[in-house]
């Protein structure tokens, strides 16, 4: 990355490592974050590897074990149709994971695409489009995100196509504003003037130094975008029974709730811990990407 | 400032007229036949045809567009709700008032319990009180709304009785539990945001003067340090509003109150499309209204941005 970076951090201790060596170092010292970033880490190799290492069949269904509330055999009980609950739950973590990074991913891309284009070319082209994500930004997201997911119709690949949608004009936003201050910098003018091409000056002088508000967000964006994925699978958009995602289950649940509450507990349960993750890893990356905001 | 008030009144009719190309684009390519959910399985192919004839659904994007704008911009007329035939304008109206309660005390309740908790933990910082009241922060934002409503009817309404499961026929005891569930992940957000504000503002060096002058704690805090780091408290108050009304949708599904969220919700399952634009509209104005509101407060909290506003003469 270009030696400008480093200068323009505070208290970084430089041993000629790259900005993205000082972020983890600083990252590897918080214990909130790592703590954050191991849970993670085994939830995700969970969810690669759930189809071997859960204790049943996800879809198996068993008549003698209907409702069943949990036991040894069944830590977190059974469903309705007598479907172990912990199997489901392990099984669901791809889908609700797959769902949050995905979207994530796809409003980051585009959002980083369209930002860096009128965030650098700025003029008639960013008045139009900033005016289209106002816009997009005047309906409240979830709203967006319901009516989009209703005409797109239910699925995991719709589902993330309504979820980044939303997620776009925030992106855009941010990115332009960052790239503004950096765009008038002399090491800017500087590589054009030594004739880098556009797309040059925008990779690799540009973006690394204007993208780490992006990715700060992005880590707080994945939760937020898992719990608005369950919130659409539970008002019967997005993702629908009998696909084990986990707001897909809590919908399913919800009727019986007075009776077996463990049907509803558990995927709750499941929803709020990975969020819980994303965010402490989130707060951990922003404190080491900007010394400055830290405490 | 009137001025620019007015500019921004102004800038507000191409934004609606934006969100309702954009929303009755989406609803155009909503799969699914109004028609057919309003006669039922057992219509008659000729009966479909008729219905959608005299909705005036066989017309091209275009010519649909045109007459849904001409009707909602010129005449004012948000059209008549498939499902029940009814204006969806009064329809909106009836169920607002249970969505805005709802909006507007989950405001409150952000606002008056969220801004203290990050004042006491700026001011504590590292302290019990900051590590208590930030953790339950960070749980805060990262529980789901809905699984926290289903929870505490679970524990308050199932188990202890004290309050009702849904509905809104017990007055303001049936209001508790969402706006509760509704407004935890705001006031968790509010308190994130007011801490790192203030702090950010209790290290500079002006604060070090006022404490050095000798002023109590309190009038360093109120009349220094608070002032100083609300405009980013307001932007999250802001922004909390648009989560409220949104979140209100899925609430207002787990309580089953019949507000505009649910009116909304069951619209999208029946294909009723003047009533999902209708309330999408709605809700975006009340929106872009608050963000408005919310542009104005800063000027009066910030004279540097009420300079701006008033342009070349300067200061107040």
């Amino acid at each position: 990355m270009s030696s400008a970076v480093k200068e323009n951090h505070v208290g970084v201790r430089n041993r000629r490592q790259g900005q993205f060596g000082q972020v983890m170092h600083r990252l590897s010292k918080n214990k909130v974050a790592m703590v954050g970033l191991v849970i993670m880490i085994l939830l995700i190799l969970m969810a690669v590897f759930s189809p071997w290492i859960t204790p049943y069949d996800y879809a198996k269904t068993s008549k003698a074990d209907r409702y069943a509330g949990p036991s040894a055999a069944h830590p977190f009980g059974c469903d309705g149709m007598g479907r172990d609950i912990l199997s489901r739950i392990m099984y669901g973590a791809r889908a609700s994971l797959w769902l949050g990074l995905m979207s994530t991913l796809v409003a980051t891309v585009i959002g980083v695409v369209i930002g860096s284009l009128v965030g650098y070319y700025g003029g008639k082209v960013d008045n139009i489009v900033m005016r289209i994500l106002d816009i997009i930004q005047a309906i409240p997201g979830m709203l967006l995100s319901i009516a989009i997911s209703a005409a797109l119709g239910s699925g995991i690949g719709n589902t993330i196509l309504a979820l980044s949608i939303g997620g776009i004009p925030m992106t855009v936003r941010l990115l332009r504003g960052s790239i503004l201050t950096v765009r008038k910098q002399e090491y800017i003018e500087a590589a054009e003037k030594i004739n880098c091409s556009r797309f040059r000056v925008i990779m690799s002088h540009i973006l690394p130094n204007s993208i780490a508000p992006v990715i700060v967000s992005v880590t707080m964006g994945i939760g937020n975008t898992i719990l608005q994925a369950a919130s659409l699978s539970y008002i019967g958009l997005g993702v629908q029974p009998p696909t084990p995602e986990w707001g897909a289950m809590l919908s399913e649940g919800k009727a019986m709730i007075t009776k077996y509450p463990h049907l509803c507990i558990f995927p709750g349960l499941a929803i709020m811990v990975v969020v819980l993750c994303l965010n402490m890893l989130g707060d951990g990356l922003r404190d080491a990407m900007d010394p400055k905001l830290k405490n | 400032m009137i001025r620019y008030v007015g500019k921004r009144l102004l800038w507000m009719i191409p934004v609606m007229l934006g969100i309702a190309i954009l929303i009755f684009s989406i609803m155009y390519i909503c799969p699914g036949d109004p028609a057919q959910s309003l006669l039922g399985p057992s219509a008659t192919a000729v009966e479909l045809a008729a219905k959608r004839e005299e909705l005036g659904l066989n017309d091209p994007y275009i010519v649909r567009l045109g007459r849904y704008l001409y009707q909602t911009f010129i005449r004012f007329d948000l059209g008549t709700s498939y499902k029940f035939g009814t204006s969806v304008f009064s329809g909106l109206m009836e169920r607002m008032q249970y969505t805005l309660v709802i909006a507007l005390f989950c405001m409150a309740l952000q606002v008056f319990v969220g801004t203290p908790l990050g004042i006491v933990a700026a001011t504590h910082h590292n302290g019990v009180a900051d590590r208590i009241s930030m953790f339950l922060a960070l749980v805060g934002v990262s529980i789901p709304a809905f699984w926290l409503a289903l929870m505490l009817v679970l524990i308050f309404s199932v188990n202890l009785g004290w309050l009702p499961t849904s509905g809104v026929a017990n007055g303001i005891a049936s209001f508790i539990l969402p706006c509760v569930a509704n407004s935890f992940a705001g006031i968790a957000a509010q308190a994130r945001h007011t801490r790192s504000s203030m702090l950010e503002v209790i290290r500079s060096d002006y604060i070090i003067t006022a404490k050095a002058k000798g002023l109590s704690q309190r009038t360093v805090l109120f009349k220094h340090a608070l002032p100083n780091a609300l405009i980013p408290i307001i932007t999250i108050v802001g922004n909390g509003m648009g989560m409220m009304l949104g979140g209100t949708v899925i609430i207002e599904n787990v309580f089953a109150i019949p507000g505009v969220g649910r009116y909304m919700t069951d619209a999208i399952t029946a294909r009723d499309y003047p009533v999902v634009m209708g309330g999408v509209l709605v809700l975006g104005l009340i929106f872009s209204l608050i963000m408005l509101l919310v542009d104005i407060i800063y000027a009066f909290v910030d004279p540097r941005i009420k300079a701006q506003y008033e342009g070349r003469k300067g200061k107040k």
